[in-house]
């Protein structure tokens, strides 16, 4: 099974018999350094449950949902009487996320020592490199057993999860990247846009910490674009167009003074694909491919990477190793995704890098290796979506059985059908995945779903 | 054959639905034959055969029906691949003159790993089945039920033919004092008697072979004897031909070529708009070239040439060839991200141009270095050239690629060599000779033409094919033309103004040789062949793949006039071939060409599996290639092309994989799957495509046909592109391709229509030239199904209507009906404004 990185503190046998150990998983979200519009995440955090082993303590901002627990656990083979859930004490508005607050809230560690018992520690590491995590771990006296402890302590998971410095990073590995440049003022910004529009292509400016399309505005002086990828199109007619956008944005591109925005060629009719790569003390090593579907935002994804060329695979596999590379080398440890768009020309330019667990890792990295097993990749694919919208269900427990009943479900002896990747949202959906024998199928699949979920249904 | 009815109305449609009518290729065109007319063929059977149809009586019981049947649907397998052929059974008795309903059907299941015996015993059973199947229904319903499937019948013993039937074959087994006589009868509008007495002589060799062999599987009976000698190739031969020197086993084409130049110094070699150069000037100025190419490229990389149809595409070829590289021909027609595809997928180091194109090499580059290729001075000289390793790759040819990646095949300059000079060979070619260069470089016809003629003394003259009719027979004659190797597309424009019949032109008389390939040719290119180029000119016509340019040819004849084809012919010198059944074992008649020589390529360019699909090497040591075309032996021994095993298709005579069209649509961020049909109410010129939406943004046509303008050839961009909300599948939950909707031929917006008289004039024209019911006024031209040569046919038409004469680099600009009619709207303003 893919975990994160592999353990820190060997436990040598002492001549008593094994020691017992025990791992650390953390359930937060993302770092309040680089952005503090939070909201009800509790439900996104829970996939933290695909990664659990036997023994393991998972620190999640509230309780699991027990179905969704024990769904999991029967496909992974984990025995869920032997995880220990905690749930640091909260704040009201904090409920459904594991804030700086409630990590050093020394209950909180309390109540972690109290699941770990007289076990050792041999692993901790979270979802996003907080450095609020890397105090828990320094609290517990367990930083031995965190990856990357002194890099994430320093506030490193911004370096990971920035793009700006990814376009530092990239310029300094060789990774091609689009033309384009950081901006380290407005001014600056002003004349990068007006310089890229001066090529007759639409621009993209990015805030430096926002992912998933959801930081990105596509400004354009010519034929309409459709905002692939960004949250919407912003057509320009000169400099004073350009100037009074960016007065308008500038605070927000920014993150509030903490980041830098970047501004970039777009590139229309390109698709987007990531190579994962988990980063330990050997170095890097290939975790994972996809490619990402997104109009206008992330919408899905499939694994691993479809229809590439050797040539293009192999650029896309060059570029993001050297980018794995460049992270590894000032102490980063953990998971790293560098994004990658493939222009319809077959270049591959990269975009970003995620310095994080991301919604992809526990896809192709329990859902493919260990659920479908040694055919993921050859036999099957998987085809992700997020719930689309129209489509309503009450509950976990709801969704899975209509997906039973249909004879759509997952089944270990197909090893076809529709996975539930994460917790009830609260709201109106699940988060899914379709393991097929190809892409075909896998779409067959999917439009099979709406009937199922929507009100014609 | 027993009979225990039972009904079942299920029975016939799962029967029927796995079964094809036996379609049996005919001498004479079945659209214009003439009425039914039958005629026989009769052969006595010997003792082995004989004995296998049972026992010497003339009653003819079960077991001689099945067996007769039996061999009668392996001979009809194998002449058709029809694996569950549909055969009439006459089952009157003899002296019952009046059937009430005709032969009824039976669906023999044929099963080439089975013994014949053993088929035997499973067509009893299964034809048993049928007749009482068949028995059951009235006759009016047999037609209906899709017995309309009979094409071929067996007859009752002495029963005689059912005059209602008309099949195009009949089969019976008469006694005649104790002697077995099989009686083929044949419509003989449709078929000779040269091709009945062969099919009936294949019945013969197939019961000889499994009595002889009783347990042999089908697929190893033999049906034919031992072919004869291919007929003695005599084409027209210029007074004083000397064949060429065999290819020496480490000779590269520059050697070849400083040889041919040293011996025919003064002659010309090289002609084109860029000037003109003798043999002693090409070899000086290519060796210069090389050596300013001696940086860039070199042994062991690959060098692009994006060079128009003109003398610096000839010159390139050869500079690269003497710096050691393989070069890669691009054609700057094509978009920017084709060319950036192909670039990057050859991994070349550097891009030699024309000077005029040194911008666009400079964008395309990417940092790779560009060499322009200057004109070299007078005087300039450069020490000769490392030698070439023979083996060493020649050229990158690239083509389509089925998984959406472009496809290159991979030759070396001994093959190269060898494939010149077995052309050269069979049209004689030699000093004196002229040929026109027709084909871009881009394309594998240019290798025959390009190195056939400077490796043999000849001429090479760079001419451009888009010139109207007339002037491109004063551009020939003004050469000299000797021999003309063109498409059977490009020679219907060539010749297709002149009168089918008169006195040859004139402005073709000096033509030697006409070669056809690439395409489908048929007898109606004979016909007008015959009546344009002079008599003492011959008509070739070939199948050569990229992977081994030169593999079969035929020599046109009188027979040719009557027949529905024209065949590909016999293998040429060093070439062997193989036809191939589906399971990819050794078969006779009609099966996958395999072509077998050594100077088969080597593969694609770093694509190891589809290398590994069609081609190998075989136990001799022969390298062999299966090239997906479906091929049909004659009675005479030559092959017909019969059309494709996989979905490639041929679009205006380019090589296209729907792969690679369905791939670049699935790129798209907004489509999630694609299909690729070609439309056959058009002939299979226009493609249609397919797409279902990936995301909430559905996929918009008119991006995708943009996006796809960007990065394919103008020839594979679809005509339509078709938004679906989801494929129709299959059984097995694979993409039903039958079942997909066929847009509309009319535009479906009213404001794409025509409106006005000018609008509507226009688009008449266009509908006339693209053999289509209608257009859109903004539609382009090349999209729904237009090509070069139908530009030139459209535009003349368009002078003719409206006076008005629109440059071709114009109309291409915008090739639609709006473009054209603003073009004609402002020359008659101008008109009157004078």
């Amino acid at each position: 099974m893919l975990i994160l990185t592999r353990d820190r503190a060997e436990v040598p046998d002492n001549g008593w018999g094994t020691h017992p150990t025990t791992r650390i998983l953390v359930g937060n979200d993302f770092s309040e350094d680089v952005r503090d519009d939070r909201g009800w995440t509790g439900w996104w955090v829970q996939r933290l449950v695909w990664f659990a082993r036997d023994g393991d303590v998972l620190v999640l901002p509230t309780a699991p949902q027990a179905d969704f627990v024990a769904y999991v656990t029967g496909l992974t083979g984990t025995d869920p009487a032997s995880l220990a859930f905690v749930a640091p004490p909260a704040t009201p508005g904090t409920e459904g996320a594991l804030t700086p607050e409630r990590l050093a809230d020394p209950k909180c560690a309390a109540a972690i020592a109290d699941a770990v018992g007289d076990r050792e520690v041999v692993h901790l590491s979270a979802l996003w490199p907080d450095p609020a995590v890397a105090r828990l771990a320094r609290s517990l006296g367990v930083e031995r057993a965190m990856p990357g402890h002194g890099f994430v302590a320093q506030a490193g998971g911004m370096l990971t999860n920035s793009k700006s410095m990814f376009r530092a990073v990239a310029g300094g590995v060789g990774a091609a990247v689009p033309p384009g440049q950081v901006c380290t003022g407005r001014e600056v910004a002003e004349q990068a846009i007006l310089d890229l529009l001066a090529g007759g292509e639409p621009v993209v400016v990015k805030h430096d910490f926002l992912s998933g399309g959801h930081g990105n505005e596509i400004l354009a002086a010519g034929r309409p674009v459709r905002p692939i990828g960004a949250r919407r199109v912003v057509t320009v007619h000169g400099r004073a167009d350009v100037r009074g956008y960016l007065e308008d944005r500038w605070e927000w591109l920014t993150a509030q003074g903490r980041g830098r925005p970047v501004v970039e060629r777009y590139v229309p009719d390109s698709s987007a694909f990531f190579a994962e790569y988990l980063v330990d003390d050997d170095g890097p090593r290939l975790a994972g491919t996809g490619e990402l579907l997104s109009a206008p935002y992330a919408v899905g994804q499939v694994m691993p990477a479809p229809g590439l060329e050797p040539e293009v695979y192999a650029a896309l596999i060059d570029g993001a190793e050297r980018l794995a590379r460049g992270l590894y080398a000032i102490g980063y440890r953990g998971v790293v995704c560098p994004d990658a768009i493939v222009t319809p020309e077959r270049e591959v330019l990269f975009t970003e890098f995620n310095g994080r667990v991301t919604g992809s890792t526990h896809i192709y990295g329990v859902i493919g290796e260990t659920v479908v097993g040694p055919g993921y990749g050859k036999d099957r694919i998987i085809l992700e979506r997020v719930w689309p919208e129209g489509w309503s269900t009450p509950s976990f427990a709801t969704t899975l059985a209509r997906l039973t009943e249909a004879g759509l479900a997952y089944t270990p002896q197909n090893r076809t059908g529709v996975v539930l990747t994460n917790a009830f949202d609260g709201t109106n959906g699940v988060m899914y995945c379709v393991v097929a024998e190809d892409l075909d199928r896998a779409w067959a699949c999917d439009r099979a779903l709406a009937p199922l979920f929507t009100a014609a249904g | 054959m027993g009979s225990t009815p039972s009904r079942d109305t299920g029975y016939w449609p799962e029967r029927l639905a796995g079964a094809a009518p036996v379609e049996l290729a005919t001498d004479t065109p079945r659209l214009t034959a003439r009425e039914y007319r039958r005629a026989v063929e009769e052969v006595s059977l010997g003792g082995g055969a004989a004995a296998l149809l049972g026992p010497d009586d003339t009653s003819g019981g079960d077991g001689t029906a099945a067996a007769l049947l039996t061999a009668f649907a392996v001979v009809l397998h194998r002449h058709t691949a029809v694996a569950h052929p549909v055969i009439g059974l006459d089952h009157r008795t003899p002296g019952d003159p009046a059937p009430t309903a005709g032969p009824l059907p039976v669906r023999v299941d044929v099963e080439p790993d089975l013994t014949f015996a053993e088929e035997v015993e499973r067509t009893a059973r299964t034809a048993g089945r049928d007749l009482r199947h068949a028995a059951e229904l009235p006759a009016t319903d047999l037609v209906p039920a899709g017995f309309g499937l009979v094409r071929v019948v067996l007859l009752a013993p002495g029963a005689g033919p059912d005059p209602d039937a008309e099949p195009d074959l009949d089969l019976s087994l008469e006694r005649r004092d104790g002697v077995a006589v099989l009686c083929l009868g044949f419509n003989a509008s449709l078929f000779a008697r040269a091709t009945a007495a062969w099919m009936l002589r294949h019945l013969v060799t197939l019961l000889t072979e499994a009595a002889r062999r009783p347990e042999l599987p089908l697929r190893d009976l033999r049906l034919l004897d031992e072919p004869g000698p291919p007929p003695l190739w005599a084409p027209p031969t210029p007074p004083g031909y000397r064949p060429l020197a065999p290819a020496g086993p480490q000779e590269s084409l520059p050697q070849r070529l400083s040889a041919v130049a040293a011996e025919h110094a003064d002659l010309p070699a090289l002609s084109g708009a860029g000037g003109d150069y003798s043999y002693a000037a090409l070899d000086r100025v290519t060796t210069v070239l090389a050596h300013r190419l001696r940086r860039s490229a070199g042994p062991g990389t690959r060098l692009a040439l994006l060079c128009e149809h003109d003398v610096d595409a000839v010159l390139g070829v050869w500079a690269a060839l003497k710096s050691g590289a393989a070069y890669v021909p691009l054609d700057p027609r094509m978009p920017d991200g084709r060319l950036s595809r192909i670039l990057a997928s050859a991994d070349v180091t550097a891009i030699a141009c024309s000077p005029a194109l040194a911008g666009r090499a400079c964008v395309l580059a990417k940092g790779r270095q560009v060499v322009p290729l200057y004109p070299v001075g007078p005087t300039a000289d450069a020490p000769a050239p490392a030698p070439v390793a023979a083996g060493s790759p020649a050229y990158l040819l690239f083509t389509s690629g089925s998984t959406g990646r472009p496809k290159a095949v991979e030759q070396t300059h001994h093959n190269v060599l060898e494939h010149a000079l077995a052309y050269a060979d069979r049209i004689r070619l030699g000093p004196g000779d002229r040929l026109p260069l027709l084909a871009r470089f881009t394309f594998d016809a240019a290798v025959m033409d390009l190195f056939g003629a400077l490796l043999s003394g000849a001429s090479l003259h760079v001419v451009d094919p888009l010139l109207p009719a007339p002037a491109l027979r004063e551009r020939l004659a003004a050469v000299g033309t000797t021999v003309v190797h063109c498409t059977p597309t490009l020679f219907r424009h060539l010749v297709g103004d002149l009168p089918e019949s008169g006195p040859p032109t004139p402005q073709l008389a000096t033509v030697r040789m006409v070669v056809l390939g690439g395409e489908e040719a048929g007898r109606q290119d004979f016909r007008r062949f015959l009546a344009a180029f002079p008599p003492d000119s011959a008509l070739v016509n070939g199948l050569g793949p990229t992977e081994c340019t030169v593999a079969l040819q035929h020599l046109a004849g009188r027979a040719d006039l009557t027949g529905a084809v024209l065949p590909v012919g016999h293998p040429a010198n060093g070439v062997r071939v193989r036809l191939l059944d589906p399971d990819g074992h050794p078969t006779e008649v009609y099966g996958e060409l395999e072509i077998v020589s050594d100077r088969v390529a080597a593969g694609y360019w770093r694509q190891p599996e589809a290398t590994a699909r069609a081609f190998g090497t075989g136990p001799d040591g022969v390298r062999f290639h299966r090239t997906g075309d479906l091929v049909r032996r004659r009675p005479d021994g030559s092959l017909v092309f019969q059309g494709r095993k996989d979905r490639q298709l041929k679009v205006r005579g380019h090589r296209l994989e729907p792969g690679e069209i369905e791939a670049a649509l699935r790129a798209h961020p907004t489509v999630a799957q694609a299909a690729l049909i070609g439309d056959e109410r058009s002939g299979g010129d226009r493609l249609l495509a397919y797409v279902t939406a990936a995301t909430p943004f559905p996929p918009d046509v008119e991006q995708l046909t943009s996006y796809l303008a960007g990065i394919l050839p103008d020839y594979a961009v679809p005509w339509r592109i078709t938004v679906l909300d989801g494929f129709p599948v299959g059984p097995t939950g694979k993409l039903d391709r039958c079942a997909l909707p066929l847009p509309e031929e009319l535009p479906r917006s009213g404001d794409d229509a025509p409106r006005t008289p000018v609008e509507q004039s226009v688009a008449d024209i266009w509908c006339r030239v693209l053999g289509v019911t209608a257009v859109g006024v903004n539609a382009s031209f090349m999209v729904s199904g237009g090509d070069s040569l139908r530009v030139l046919e459209m535009l003349s038409a368009v002078r003719d209507e409206f006076g008005v004469d629109i440059p071709l680099i114009d109309f291409l600009k915008s090739p639609t009906v709006a473009a054209v009619t603003r073009a004609i709207g402002e020359h008659v303003e101008q008109e009157q404004s004078c």
